[in-house]
């Protein structure tokens, strides 16, 4: 691996840990995933194609190696549990307390979205892809990437505001 | 016109071109429920980007860089101390400092003894690791004030990840290396440097702050315990490394501006 690229790679690994942690739900088995993903793109580097985006091809080798996971693990729709318990240590004020226990619930709900939805939430709302290069990561049709946010959008706004999921939410006009 | 969940969450997260959002925007002045809903999109996105950014706050952990080969799986020398610390600089995160010190870890730490340097435990003891037990036995001559005169010298002139040999007043050199450089609370320049002195001397890694307009005083030091045979240190459980995310916090001075700081005289 060159070195330019080891540095590009090494710029990208903070959104690619934010990517797995929210794919797998607590950091440590994010980071889990990115290493695997990083050895794997070492060994496969020849895959890449220079004047192709690293930032794509990084995202769907830690993608591709979750579901990977996910299967070998047979762990498909167990939840795992999300890294919620508030590290209350150092005394932080009570508001403090009240926004990690809203974010701990944020990341429990995103923990129980089917994983494609969940993948595509981290990559077009967590990370910030337009659903165009999150299809690409994907590797599916942007049609599927817009019905797969907008139900895992009503799922996130049903669980983390506490209301029932359907048909309450539902908007008029909207194609189930 | 009816809106979708897709065209709301499109609209949401602004990724539609000019002209559907326009037209996406009209309809929503005449349905006060769609827009609510929009309102409710925002600031969960908001929340679900927040509940996961702590690895963009954080510094990325060795091992992912030694998986690109980037770092040694194991530090071998000083030399990969500094290009660890290397990689540190460019990613310093950017948080605020909160108190997450190792609490009741059991830590060796030991300081200068020379009772004339001012050490400032408070830095440290904020963070819940006051009640430092003094004496270690191993280790004490280290950092002794005979030698801080020279590593002043460095901390001083000498930009981060350098490694300079300072002469002390004892006989005895010590290879002093500046690692990161930030401002505390109090706005002083702050350095985290590391010292290993030739002979048999204890290794010590410590941060020094710039007190006054001249002094660099040390805030804290922990030595470091003596290498094994084959020459390498075991800096597992090391405390500054633990402090340093909460000491450094948001800031840290990137390379130009640590070099304007040493240019400027540190003013």
């Amino acid at each position: 691996m060159t070195d330019a690229i080891k540095q590009q790679l090494v710029a990208l690994l903070p959104r690619l840990r934010r990517f797995a942690y929210s794919l797998a739900g607590s950091i440590d088995q994010g980071d889990d995933l990115v290493q695997a993903a990083c050895e794997r793109a070492l060994a496969r580097l020849d895959q890449w194609q220079p004047g192709t985006r690293l930032d794509s091809w990084m995202f769907r080798i830690v993608q591709t190696v979750w579901i990977d996971r996910q299967r070998a693990n047979k762990v498909r729709g167990v939840q795992i549990p999300p890294e919620d318990v508030p590290n209350l240590a150092g005394g932080d004020p009570t508001h403090d307390i009240e926004q990690r226990l809203t974010l701990a619930r944020t990341r429990a709900a995103i923990a129980q979205l089917p994983e494609e939805q969940r993948s595509v939430l981290a990559l077009v709302t967590i990370d910030g892809y337009s659903y165009q290069d999150a299809a690409a990561i994907l590797d599916v049709p942007v049609g599927t990437v817009m019905s797969r946010l907008a139900r895992a959008r009503r799922r996130l706004v049903a669980l983390v505001h506490g209301t029932p999921d359907e048909p309450a939410n539902k908007v008029k006009g909207e194609i189930a | 016109m009816t809106l979708s969940d897709e065209d709301l969450v499109a609209f949401a997260d602004d990724q539609l071109d000019d002209v559907r959002r326009a037209t996406i925007a009209a309809a929503l002045d005449n349905d006060p429920e769609a827009a609510a809903k929009v309102a409710q999109l925002r600031a969960t996105a908001l929340l679900a980007r927040q509940a996961f950014d702590e690895p963009i706050r954080e510094p990325v952990p060795d091992r992912l860089l030694a998986a690109i080969g980037l770092i040694e799986a194991a530090r071998d020398d000083e030399a990969e101390v500094a290009e660890t610390a290397a990689e540190v600089v460019p990613l310093m995160p950017r948080r605020r400092p909160r108190a997450e010190a190792p609490r009741g870890a059991v830590m060796r730490w030991a300081l200068p003894l020379a009772a004339s340097v001012a050490l400032v435990v408070g830095v440290a003891a904020g963070f819940g690791v006051s009640g430092l037990p003094l004496g270690d036995d191993r280790d004490m001559a280290v950092a002794g004030l005979e030698r801080w005169s020279a590593i002043t010298v460095v901390l001083e002139r000498t930009p981060g990840l350098t490694t300079v040999q300072a002469e002390g007043a004892t006989d005895q050199p010590v290879e002093v290396t500046p690692m990161t450089t930030f401002r505390d609370e109090d706005d002083r320049f702050c350095r985290e440097f590391q010292a290993v002195p030739s002979g048999d001397a204890n290794a010590v890694h410590g941060i020094a702050c710039r007190v006054g307009d001249e002094d660099w005083q040390p805030t804290v030091i922990v030595t470091l315990p003596p290498p094994a045979d084959d020459g390498i240190f075991d800096v597992a459980g090391d405390p500054i490394d633990a402090l340093r995310s909460v000491l450094i916090g948001n800031r840290g001075l990137n390379e130009a501006d640590e070099q304007e700081a040493i240019d400027s005289g540190w003013q």
